[in-house]
């Protein structure tokens, strides 16, 4: 640990601490900030008797820390059940003397090692250090350091208390902070790829503990720091533990743009007792100190003035964003003689249209030779950690048809492959809903978890990397739009390198009905390099062939394969539903499930229902958010009755209702179809995309005009009025499903065509 | 045996080639100046009339060699002159580009500083023509170059200064647009470094390099959706081969 400049304790030391509340203090030395405690709960009552009760009662369950530098949760992490009861008095009674920390940045034993018997006067070395032990300079923990904290501070908010509570009062933020690298954004991602919580506890335990290989911070350079003190890859935590615990201190210089014994040469009578990095973070927002020769901080303050204005740092934010850039960093970066060459040059070829004084203005291409991606792409070899055979691409995961049959193509992978050998990337963005879908054990990576910010550019391009570098058997795309980009751009050298495939689906429509989407955007250029595609239905081959003018060759790589019922799905309260069928005094109650968008026409769903006032409709679905379209059943009959987003098919209480209604503009063959007849629901749907391929006059009620409402209304009427051709129609849709969406066709199915593809390269001859 | 041989690769140049041969024969006096023996060879791979014309003329007032090769790919013709000439070291050049006056002399001292792996690139190249940009050349031993980095974008261009040797045990590899790879100097790059030399930007030194609306080998590659060509070209090829006889 290390101790802070003489003058900067002088100033603070002039201060005197706020006197505790004696109540509280009695109880909890200086744990308990009232001002902190009332600043969460302003309700809490006027006395310090009524905020001890209020944090006893609630804010122990709440998790709310009475003084920034006590978590509660993190406490009891340690403590157990026996602390439950009251955290701080457990700390103060028994705790601290088991080495139990109060906060992830307060070392506990490294506290009492260093002020010993001083501390029982004070009750606890937490109340001990904010009454007098921070004055001391010394850091609780290597990743506080309390001069650097107040710099965070406005000069009018610093008070006579320790500024390192005050840095961490409230959420953890990258300006208010008690050292130079703690990183929020950084650390969010890191926990959002561990599938952890990302609140200010875990959050804080995550800084303090950190041992990935990959920085927590833009500040340090793993690599680079690897590379300069190769001494640093022995320490137990890598290059970051290394320079946590002893390079900052020292003249160790965490990335290539801070030289150390540059800033000692030119600032040393500057630097006091601080290191000359911690020296650089501590004092950049006076632009009198330059972290290199190569970057003078006054120079990028011109280039980038609003770092310093939002309180940010100069260093870090070139080392996060500026280095992609062309922004120097430095006011001589185009070098003299540069300019008498040129002069030169231009005497032999008039045509150099660029003069010497030009120099100084002319775009800089690549000036600082990074590129993110190399960054995005670091951080992906590290969580991905083994290689894989199969590259399976989804754009996200959420609870929608797409998503499943991603997932059955998973689990049949995992069974042929192993499950370790299958890696699922989701490409486009981070919503994970259908997680819990996963077969255990699945290799799962989200991009969107890599930075806080990963563009769509960079997103294809990882894609490419990650084909580059494993050279997967299989690489299959599942409706992601990064790889369908990409397919379409550099499928052809990628075909080379691994099988490429793609299941699709149907074609969305615009609305003027012009077919839109992956298979008119990108697939045509995609398909001469790809080996296979899965489609869920007959249909969509004669649709997709007329529509792009697919070659023979093209065709026939073109697979339906029927998506399986679900496994855990099964008739549910059919015996019931005949009963009521059969009763003409039952209310006929209709079920309706779906997304409420333009696709699945709620409008039809609204007329027909108004044309049925005599049966009720169950409505289970949302508007699809981000849409922003008004509720299309706003104004809906009585007979409409809503329920909103569903989970789950098969834990809606299907057993009460007597039908299915389906209705769309567009489709394939809807997994929802599936789920209802599996259900024993007699169904209504009207015949567009592949439905036709599953429900028909065997089946239940196909609508040929499946614009026209009352088409709807004769079907559902005629089933309810024939409830013995209901029941055979049910009975026959059991039937079709096992014939036609039974897990061992799929697996059969999915087996003959990655048979088919896995031995047959693309398809135009190699020569070399 | 001369020390250095500056080569220049032609092909459909005309008029702008004549510059380049200026640039070239201007370091190679500037080296000749300091001592050092060198000469000039024009490698003109399916060049037009004009170009050749050029080339013989300028060859027979300055006593260049002239060669003209049918392959028409640059990797090849690189590897040809290579292969045909002696001198213990070589400079590329293309046909309408420019050297700074010390090109070579500079080079070849940092080569003999170096060692044998070293290879010589400019500390910046200003491109000039229809676009106009500054292109800085990273040196490996800065401790800022990323190996990684090098791996999503090439730090560097094709026109280097190296021992004959260097270019003799890693040779170009042709690029294969037709099958979707190319980016050859790219390729070229990663490989020397990952069998141990060095990349070096040779202080105060610069090149000058045209830039125009339409390049062929430029165009193909962006509209092919080439990838960079994979150190292990040749054996995939041999495997889909292999595949594809089954």
């Amino acid at each position: 640990m290390f101790q802070i400049g003489k003058v900067w304790h002088r100033f603070w030391n002039s201060r005197s601490s706020p006197a505790p509340h004696p109540a509280l203090a009695k109880r909890y030395g200086l744990l308990f900030d009232l001002e902190q405690y009332r600043r969460q709960f302003p309700k809490v009552g006027a006395t310090a008797e009524q905020a001890i009760r209020h944090f006893l009662k609630e804010g122990i369950k709440a998790g709310v820390s009475p003084t920034p530098l006590f978590l509660v949760e993190h406490y009891l992490q340690q403590a157990g059940t026996d602390a439950a009861a009251d955290p701080l008095d457990h700390f103060r009674q028994v705790g601290w003397r088991l080495g139990l920390d109060p906060h992830p940045l307060f070392h506990t034993a490294s506290y009492v090692a260093k002020f010993g018997d001083a501390i029982e006067s004070h009750g606890d070395p937490l109340s001990h250090y904010l009454a007098v032990g921070w004055k001391s300079g010394w850091a609780p923990h290597p990743l506080v350091n309390s001069e650097y904290s107040a710099s965070r501070l406005p000069r009018e908010s610093r008070s006579n208390s320790d500024p390192v509570s005050q840095v961490l009062r409230g959420a953890p933020s990258g300006n208010k902070r008690p050292h130079p690298c703690f990183a929020p954004k950084v650390l969010q991602s890191r926990l959002a790829q561990l599938g952890s919580p990302t609140g200010p506890t875990p959050l804080l335990q995550l800084f303090a503990n950190w041992d990935s290989p990959l920085s927590p911070t833009p500040l340090f350079d793993c690599q680079f720091y690897a590379k300069a003190y190769p001494e640093s890859v022995a320490h137990p935590r890598g290059p970051w533990g290394h320079f946590v615990e002893s390079g900052q201190f020292g003249d160790y210089d965490p990335n290539p743009y801070f030289d150390s014994a540059f800033y000692r040469r030119r600032y040393g009578s500057s630097l006091g007792r601080l290191a000359p990095f911690m020296h650089y973070m501590t004092h950049e927002a006076s632009k009198q100190f330059d972290p290199s020769a190569e970057f003078q901080a006054k120079h990028y303050d011109r280039a980038q003035p609003q770092v310093l204005k939002n309180g940010g740092s100069l260093l870090e934010h070139f080392l996060t964003s500026g280095r992609y850039t062309p922004v120097a960093t430095s006011a001589s970066a185009v070098p003299e003689w540069l300019k008498r060459q040129l002069l030169d040059a231009t005497k032999i070829e008039p045509a150099i249209n660029v003069q010497p004084r030009q120099l100084s203005e002319l775009l800089v291409y690549n000036r600082h030779c990074s590129n993110r991606i190399s960054l995005l792409f670091r951080t992906l070899q590290q969580a991905i950690d083994q290689p894989f055979s199969v590259l399976v691409l989804v754009p996200f995961l959420s609870r929608g048809g797409a998503d499943l049959e991603a997932i059955h193509l998973v689990r049949w992978l995992q069974q042929q492959f192993s499950t370790n050998e299958v890696l699922l990337v989701l490409t486009d963005t981070d919503m994970t809903k259908s997680l819990d879908w996963l077969p255990e054990g699945t290799r799962t990576i989200v991009f969107s978890h890599l930075a806080a910010d990963v563009k769509p550019p960079e997103r294809e391009r990882l894609v490419q990397l990650l084909i580059e570098e494993y050279r997967p058997r299989i690489c299959h795309n599942v409706n992601s739009r990064a790889a369908w980009q990409l397919f379409a751009e550099k499928g052809n050298g990628l075909s080379k390198l691994t099988s490429l495939r793609a299941t699709i689906f149907c074609f969305d429509y615009d609305p003027q009905m012009r077919p839109v989407g992956y298979a008119i955007e990108h697939l045509p250029r995609a398909i001469e390099h790809l080996d296979s595609v899965n489609i869920d239905n007959d249909a969509f081959r004669r649709t997709i062939t007329a529509t792009l003018g697919l070659t023979p060759r093209n065709q026939n790589k073109f697979h339906t394969l029927y998506s399986p019922a679900k496994d855990f799905g099964g008739p549910v309260g059919v015996e019931d539903r005949w009963k009521r069928l059969f009763d003409p005094s039952s209310v006929r109650k209709v079920m309706w499930a779906g997304r409420l968008d333009r696709q699945k026409r709620p409008d039809l769903l609204l007329s027909i229902a108004k044309q049925l006032p005599e049966f009720e409709f169950h409505v289970f679905g949302g508007v699809v958010l981000g849409n922003q379209q008004k509720d299309p059943l706003k104004d809906a009959p009585e007979n409409i009755k809503r329920y909103g987003e569903y989970r789950e098919f098969f834990e809606l209480p299907l057993a009460e209702m007597d039908a299915f209604l389906y209705t769309a503009a567009w489709d394939g063959i809807p997994n929802i179809l599936i789920d209802s007849m599996q259900a024993g629901l007699p169904t209504v749907a009207p015949e567009v995309g592949g439905i036709a391929e599953l429900v028909d006059e065997e089946t239940g009620w196909l609508i040929a005009d499946g614009d026209d409402p009352l088409a709807y209304v004769k079907s559902l009427r005629q089933l309810f009025m024939t409830p013995d051709l209901a029941r055979r129609r049910v009975e026959a849709a059991w039937e079709r499903l096992t014939k036609q969406h039974s897990w061992s066709r799929f697996n059969r199915e999915v087996a003959r065509i990655s048979g088919l593809a896995i031995d047959t390269p693309s398809a135009e001859a190699v020569s070399p | 045996m001369n020390v250095i041989e500056a080569v220049v690769n032609l092909h459909r140049e005309g008029e702008l080639a004549r510059p380049s041969l200026v640039s070239a024969l201007q370091s190679l006096d500037h080296a000749r100046q300091t001592g050092l023996s060198g000469s000039l060879t024009l490698v003109l791979d399916r060049s037009d009339a004009i170009t050749l014309r050029l080339a013989e003329e300028f060859a027979s007032k300055h006593g260049c060699i002239v060669q003209q090769v049918e392959y028409g790919d640059l990797a090849l013709s690189r590897n040809h002159a290579v292969e045909q000439g002696d001198s213990e070291f070589i400079g590329f050049l293309d046909g309408d580009d420019l050297w700074s006056a010390n090109w070579l002399t500079a080079s070849l001292a940092m080569c003999r500083r170096g060692g044998e792996g070293t290879i010589c690139h400019p500390a910046w190249n200003v491109i000039f023509g229809t676009k106009q940009m500054l292109f800085p050349q990273p040196d490996q031993t800065d401790r800022k170059f990323s190996y990684d980095g090098l791996k999503v974008m090439n730090y560097w261009t094709a026109l280097s200064f190296a021992s004959r040797t260097v270019y003799r045990t890693h040779p170009y590899k042709p690029n294969r647009l037709d099958l979707g790879f190319g980016f050859e100097d790219w390729a070229w790059n990663l490989l020397t470094i990952s069998h141990g030399c060095v990349h070096r930007a040779v202080p105060e030194t610069s090149h000058y390099i045209r830039y125009k609306e339409s390049d062929s080998l430029r165009d193909q590659t962006r509209d092919k959706g080439c990838l960079r060509t994979p150190h292990d070209l040749s054996q995939i090829i041999a495997d889909r081969k292999r595949l594809m006889a089954r």
